[in-house]
């Protein structure tokens, strides 16, 4: 006989609809009356048992397995996949779909402590309450979960799939992560803006939106170590190109351009790029658009006696210096650089990587070296990260060019840096995956990647642990299954923050439509301020 | 006052209508490379200059004007044949409209082309000069860039179109026509998941929930084509060599996309359309005389009135296999053109009045008073 299961007393159904409710009921009650019937008709000596779907016992009547006995049941669609995949034991929830064709839905995540998570429902869409999402993971932190679903097809029989196993971590993930929000852009630009999200919940807030400086461009936004009070925004404005320096939620603005920035951990520095980047496309191939940025150079802005200096070793005027990263030492500075090349030679344009030490108490360079050679790999090395115990640096690489993102052969490699291998990371798609940014405490790794779809940069989350393999990355859940499915918006340039940004967005937004509150640079010893005149159009934009 | 201006300048001769196909010969010829016919230009000059200065003006008047304009909106009995692809309901509203706006204009184009009257009747609906049909600078706000964008992707401007889509995406915000394009584009890109996306957002949208539907199940048995026929044209009048795309005017896509597809239909209607209305007469011709779409049988009017029309400004150039196919019903109104031409005398407005009742829809009407055109004080033409 095939019946409804009766409730268990911790089934979750929080997220059933009620306007299902009464249909459902009246439906159970016909169904039970035809298989009734039917059981009658076919079998006087079958048990009167209603059976648990998700059971690992053999198959009562009227649970089929979705493979014949010979062949073991095959794993369950899901979207997004989060099979076989490491959690941080602080993360929302991972609300799903099930996409198996059905008329009820079970679904139980169990681990090997605590109360498992149970599910019964109509409709395919899984969404867990967040408070017994967040017990389960806490009580099985550093342990297996693992997850049965079982699917009653039209005909009224419980299809039960393969259960797979998750992981969740024993170290926590930052509890927030600041990203830039944005549609695939081409030639203009309306609205884009600057967002953060509490990774234990679902909450989204704007950090600044363009809207709030007449539709201007919000460019990069770096974080000092993670910390959610001391960071660097570049914008662009209708005449300016200013950045505001946000310390300890004090914010002042500094009128010089800004390209990609790198906080120096001591906090007194800032080394960014000057970058003069023309956009330009395509007229038949599969790349449409692609980025001229060969004219780089690097630049450290000194954040005490805010002057800028544009330091001889890393703005060597017949190459372009670009994607400049810290060491978490402070000892060193890696950066991109390649011999700059006229517009017609682009498709030759490969970035070294480089690293060159820094003596911070005297503000004195060493002598540049190179770690990975563009030109004897025939690949291009950007935006260099390096994990917070100094032994790994994750970077992008391309066939050529300067701008990953728009690449789709754009993958993630790792340099081991204590015996120089490099490797491509397992975790790389056939599309695009690139902007990544470490954990403070360096075990998970957040990137961009197009690998969905091919189109829209999605963010997502893998674990790295210390022998520094990469767990299968998950995409960042969202609180509606299927957000993805419609979400016409790019998530990229992804910043890992212990903490959520406080400084509040009419604040910010107050200092860039204010001009009296500028501070502006001067030069130091070397220095030559960037003084590019500011260009409307998006193809200045560092970040399309 | 402009107008009265132009008006005591204009007074033209009867015998002077050559004088003004000359004079928009003349103009061609200094950009094409066909030399003006030796001796043409030394008679009646003086009227001719007189004209020439009287259709400057009278240009400049009406087109900074017209440029000036703020991009009306689509009128609201078109926008949704527009947005349906409904081309014979969408010439219907546009009936009585004056066609200054860009997007009306492309968008008659391409009902025209795709109910296969655009050779035949492309100057009963476009009476005086205007943007380039694929321009997007007079697009006031973007709003229209979705037309231009599905345009482009069925003329096989893929990445044009996927830049324009993105664009209109971004700029005049979410519409139908946007969500249509992005969907078919990202197929023939063979990038079905994010296609996916944009139908899931167009099945939102009542009127297009059952098309994305259908297109939908057409992916998901990977037979797209079948559900949207659409797809193959696309797919065959792709764009195949790449370049830096900078400077693209109307004439340089539909060029490149012949170029890729000599047998692009949309494309070569298009091109002709296009040169045909700025008036490059030889060019068209040429056009014309190249392509493998039209090497037999009677040409359609338009194209057969610009071939007499050329002769008969450039007796000396020959058309080669062309002229013999012109139906006689052209050669016999172009015949009918030539003497009231010659007949008429008074004002250019006397004449112009003539040419536009009994040949409003031809051609010749659009080449030489194209560009003084007024549709709000001319009524119908007799003959349209």
């Amino acid at each position: 006989m095939i019946g409804p299961k009766p409730r268990q007393p911790h089934a979750r159904t929080q997220n059933r609809r009620p306007d299902v409710e009464g249909a459902r009921s009246s439906r159970r009650l016909w169904l039970a009356c035809g298989c009734l019937l039917l059981a009658g008709v076919r079998s006087v000596a079958s048990p009167a048992v209603q059976p648990d779907p998700l059971s690992g016992r053999a198959s009562p009547p009227g649970v089929r397995e979705t493979a014949p006995p010979s062949e073991a049941p095959r794993l369950p669609r899901i979207a997004p996949d989060y099979l076989e995949v490491v959690i941080p034991p602080n993360l929302a929830p991972l609300n799903l779909t099930i996409q198996e064709p059905g008329i009820e839905y079970h679904l139980r995540v169990s681990g090997s402590r605590g109360q498992p998570l149970e599910l019964r429902q109509s409709h395919p869409h899984v969404r867990f309450p967040l408070r017994e999402w967040q017990e389960l993971l806490g009580t099985n932190r550093g342990g297996t979960l693992r997850w049965n679903i079982a699917v009653r097809n039209p005909a009224g029989e419980w299809i039960r799939y393969a259960p797979f196993e998750s992981r969740v971590a024993e170290e926590e993930i930052d509890r927030y992560i600041v990203f830039r929000r944005l549609r695939p852009l081409f030639s203009y630009y309306k609205h884009l803006g600057i967002y953060q999200r509490n990774l234990e919940t679902f909450e989204e807030k704007p950090v600044l939106r363009n809207d709030t400086f007449e539709h201007g461009c919000v460019n990069c936004h770096t974080f000092l170590q993670g910390a959610p009070d001391r960071f660097a925004i570049n914008f662009r404005a209708r005449s300016v190109t200013p950045t505001l320096l946000i310390d300890s939620n004090r914010i002042s603005r500094i009128d010089t351009k800004m390209g990609y920035l790198s906080w120096h951990p001591n906090g007194k520095l800032l080394a960014f790029s000057a970058n003069t980047i023309t956009q330009f496309f395509h007229l038949a191939g599969p790349a449409n658009r692609d980025i001229y940025d060969a004219r780089a150079d690097l630049n450290i802005f000194h954040v005490d006696d805010r002057t800028v200096e544009k330091p001889a070793a890393i703005a060597v005027p017949d190459r372009s210096e670009n994607w400049p990263c810290w060491a978490p030492d402070g000892r060193h500075l890696y950066y991109s650089s390649a011999p700059a090349v006229d517009f017609r030679d682009e498709r030759s344009f490969r970035y070294d990587l480089l690293r060159i030490p820094y003596d911070p108490d005297r503000n004195r360079w060493g002598e540049p070296e190179t770690l990975f050679s563009g030109a004897e790999h025939h690949l291009s090395a950007h935006q260099p990260r390096v994990s917070p115990d100094g032994r790994y640096l994750v970077f992008t690489v391309t066939d050529s060019g300067s701008f990953p993102v728009f690449r789709s052969n754009s993958d993630l490699f790792l340099l081991r840096l204590d015996t120089r291998e490099v490797e491509a990371l397992p975790i790389n798609s056939n599309q695009a995956d690139s902007w990544h940014c470490w954990s403070s405490n360096g075990r998970w790794l957040v990137f961009g990647s197009k690998r969905l779809d091919g189109v829209f940069t999605r963010l997502l989350i893998t674990h790295v642990d210390p022998a520094a393999r990469f767990s299968k990355p998950l995409l960042l859940p969202q609180e509606d299954p299927t957000y993805y499915d419609t979400c016409l918006d790019n998530f990229n340039v992804p910043e890992l923050v212990r903490g959520p940004v406080q400084i509040s967005e009419e604040e910010l937004a107050r200092a860039v439509n204010a001009p009296g509150n500028r501070t502006g640079p001067t030069g130091r010893e070397s220095s030559t301020p960037d003084r590019a005149p500011d260009r409307s159009t998006v193809s200045d934009n560092p970040y399309p | 006052m402009r107008h009265n201006h132009i008006r005591r300048r204009s007074k033209v001769k009867a015998q002077g209508w050559r004088a003004v196909g000359e004079l928009a010969t003349t103009g061609i010829c200094h950009r094409s490379t066909s030399p003006s016919p030796p001796g043409r230009c030394s008679t009646s000059r003086r009227p001719v200059w007189i004209f020439a200065a009287c259709v400057l003006l009278a240009a400049g008047a009406w087109w900074p004007g017209h440029a000036s304009d703020p991009q009306p909106p689509i009128p609201l009995q078109v926008q949704r044949p527009l947005e349906m692809g409904d081309w014979p309901a969408l010439l219907n509203g546009l009936a009585a409209d004056p066609l200054t706006n860009t997007i009306l204009r492309l968008a008659v184009v391409r009902a025209l082309f795709e109910t296969g009257r655009l050779p035949e009747e492309q100057f009963s609906w476009l009476h005086c000069p205007g943007p380039e049909l694929l321009s997007t600078t007079d697009l006031k706000q973007h709003v229209g860039s979705a037309h231009v964008a599905e345009t482009l992707l069925e003329l096989g401007h893929l990445n044009g179109a996927e830049r324009l889509a993105f664009d209109s995406l971004e700029m005049e915000g979410e519409t139908p026509p946007v969500l249509r394009t992005l969907a078919r584009l990202h197929v023939v890109k063979g990038l079905p998941d994010a296609a996916g996306i944009f139908l899931s957002r167009l099945q939102a949208y009542p009127e297009h929930c059952a098309w994305a539907v259908r297109f939908r199940a057409g992916l998901a048995t990977n037979s797209p084509a079948a559900a949207d026929p659409t797809i193959s044209r696309i797919r065959a009048n792709l764009i195949t060599r790449d370049g830096i795309a900078t400077g693209l005017t109307t004439e340089r896509l539909l060029r490149q996309a012949l170029e890729s597809n000599p047998e692009n239909r949309m494309a070569f209607q298009f091109l002709m359309a296009h040169q045909l209305l700025a008036r490059r007469l030889p060019y068209a011709l040429r056009t014309l005389a190249t392509s493998p779409q039209t090497r037999e049988g009677p040409l359609p009017r338009h194209y057969a009135e610009a071939l007499l029309l050329h002769r008969h400004l450039h007796p000396d150039i020959s058309l080669g296999a062309l002229l013999p196919r012109v139906p006689p019903a052209v050669a016999a109104s172009f015949q009918g053109f030539k003497e009231m031409m010659n007949r008429t005398t008074g004002s250019r407005e006397q004449l112009q009045a003539q040419a536009w009742r009994d040949f409003g829809n031809t051609y010749w009407y659009y080449y030489f008073f194209g560009p003084l055109h007024q549709p709000s004080r001319l009524p119908s033409p007799g003959n349209s």
